[in-house]
Formats: C-alpha cells, sequence, structure tokens
C-alpha cells in the first residue's frame, strides 16, 4: 500500500526498527531508546503511544517460542466454511486462548488458523469442540515435519 | 529449561505486553513484590534459554503497508524439499517455511512459506523465482482477505 508508506514519518519508522529489533532490556527502556535516536524520552512516549493507537505497533512484550515450551501440541488447521456462516464460525474458533491467528483466505478451504494447546488432550478438545459447535467436518489438520525458517521481522527501511 | 511461578506469571501478566511509560516494569514488579531488576533478569534468562523468541515490538503488519500476505502452499518430492526449504528461507519477506503432512485425497501441499510484501507484484515476483530456482511448478496462492484474530502465543 502506497498510501501508508507516505504517512510513515521517518522517525516513527526508525523507532519501530529499533523497537522490534533492539527493544534495551533495561529498567527505563524508552529512555534508552531516545538516546539512540537523539529524541526526548517523552517524544518516544508519545511517538509510541501514537503507533500503538493506530495499530501500528500491535505489542511491546515477550514473544514465546512455543517450540520450546513442553509438552506442547500444535498444527496449522485449514476449515471449508460456507461463505455465509464465517463470522459466526470466527467467533467459536476465537474463543480459544490457544489460537494465535485466524485469516479467511482464497481458497476452497477458506479459514486457516493456529492451535497450540498444552498436551494432545487438549489439542483434540479444542478440535472436536470447534466441530461439535460449527457441525463443520471438513477440517485439515497440518502438522509440521520440520521448519526451515520461523520468525517475523519487518523491514520498514528495504521493504518500500 | 523448567519456567517457575515468577516466570510464568511474567509471561502472563505481558500478554498484552508492558505499558507505555518510563519505568514499564515497576508495576508487575510491585504486585509480585520483587524487583525491576529480577523481573529484567528472568526475561533475560528466558530469552538465553531460547522459551522467547524475543522481548521487543510486534508490528501490525498490514498497517504499516504489508498489504499483500500471501501463504504459498507447493507440491514438492522428497528429495527437492530441503533445497526448497533453504531456497525459501533466504528471503527476507518470508517469514516462515515449513514442510507439513498432507492428507491423501485432500491436501497434497507439503510444503508452505509466508510471504509479506508491499503489493502483490512482489509476492509473485518471489514466487516466480522460487519456482525457477527450485524447477517446482505446483503451487496455490493463499492470500489472506481477511484477519479474524491476530495475537501472541500463551503458556497455558
Amino acid at each position: 500500500m502506497k498510501e501508508a508508506k507516505m504517512v510513515i514519518e521517518d522517525v516513527d519508522r526508525k523507532l519501530m526498527m529499533e523497537m522490534q529489533d533492539h527493544f534495551p532490556r533495561s529498567v527505563t527502556p524508552f529512555k534508552e531508546i531516545a538516546s539512540r535516536l537523539g529524541l526526548t524520552e517523552e517524544e518516544v512516549l508519545e511517538r509510541t503511544r501514537r503507533l500503538q493507537e493506530k495499530g501500528m505497533i500491535r505489542r511491546i512484550g515477550p514473544i514465546l517460542n512455543v517450540r520450546r515450551v513442553r509438552q506442547r501440541v500444535g498444527s496449522l488447521i485449514g476449515m471449508r466454511v460456507p461463505g455465509q456462516r464465517l463470522d459466526e464460525v470466527a467467533e467459536v474458533i476465537n474463543q480459544f486462548r490457544e489460537v494465535s491467528h485466524n485469516y479467511i483466505r482464497n481458497d476452497e478451504y477458506n479459514v486457516w488458523f493456529t492451535i497450540s494447546a498444552r498436551g494432545q488432550e487438549r489439542f483434540d478438545e479444542i478440535l472436536d469442540t470447534i466441530r461439535r459447535e460449527t457441525g463443520i467436518d471438513d477440517i485439515l489438520v497440518l502438522t509440521t515435519i520440520r521448519y526451515f525458517k520461523l520468525g517475523v521481522r519487518f523491514d520498514l527501511e528495504r521493504d518500500f | 529449561m523448567e519456567l517457575d511461578d515468577l516466570d510464568r506469571r511474567i509471561l502472563d501478566e505481558y500478554y498484552y505486553g508492558i505499558p507505555v511509560e518510563p519505568h514499564p516494569f515497576r508495576g508487575l514488579a510491585k504486585r509480585l513484590e520483587t524487583s525491576e531488576g529480577k523481573v529484567l533478569r528472568r526475561i533475560e534468562r528466558m530469552l538465553d534459554k531460547r522459551i522467547l523468541k524475543k522481548f521487543g515490538a510486534s508490528l501490525g503488519h498490514r498497517k504499516v503497508g504489508y498489504s499483500a500476505n500471501c501463504m504459498v502452499v507447493w507440491k514438492i518430492p522428497e528429495d527437492k524439499v530441503e533445497l526448497a526449504g533453504k531456497v525459501m528461507a533466504s528471503y527476507r519477506e518470508i517469514s516462515h517455511a515449513y514442510e507439513r503432512r498432507t492428507i491423501p485425497g485432500k491436501w497434497e501441499h507439503n510444503m508452505f512459506c509466508m510471504i509479506h510484501a508491499p503489493d502483490r507484484e512482489k509476492v509473485e515476483r518471489i514466487v516466480k523465482e522460487i519456482e525457477e530456482r527450485t524447477g517446482i511448478h505446483d503451487y496455490k496462492l493463499l492470500y489472506s482477505t481477511r484477519e479474524l484474530k491476530k495475537t501472541t502465543a500463551v503458556m497455558e
């Protein structure tokens, strides 16, 4: 989206990159970022809050590496949902904290989400509940065999 | 590594992120009757042990301009999976690349990658390049057309 590029100021772009890639583990992290970027702490706080309000920054915090957590059972799931039932079905799926992502995609399997649960039993319970509450049985459970890359890192300097 | 109660509380309390204020760790330290330094040391330790992928900002990819977000699914013969995985991983715009189980008769695509780009032309250029570099022509582009949920993983 070209417009988005226009409305992001250079300073904000730098600030988001710094907070994505090098967030300081210090008691006063925003002050430290301010000094790196030649801004005041007040300015960094204000810009950060504004970027959060706009949804450009979703959250600042710990990002769990689910594969390192014991007993974690997860999968990508694809589901075939009739167009007129999307919202209602999404509500059923999204009720679980173990579902972190859920997207509509342009395919006959049109709803794609991830479940990451503690133990096989809980995983099956979530899937069974989704089946029961939606009455939809055409569900693909596509577990990972191996991964080659994991991890989002946006490069706002180079991608636009 | 085993997480103890303090680690779990930290992860749980910061599910929605740290507050944007001069001393973001102070409030939690008080609630847990510990010090900011201790909270930070626990975070550091979880990073060292790779319980955490990172500590920092997650960006709203659409809002910052990644309008084309595509899951590309591929049918790749077993002896080419390794090569294809490496090729996919080499792109900055690709955040995830996996081999997954198939469901014969229902879903035969065994490789997945996620591409994030400013527009669909860029996505398609990358897919074409991967096609040329791997010789794999059997794939589908599944763009996300609506986000129903996007949060962060939780400890349960």
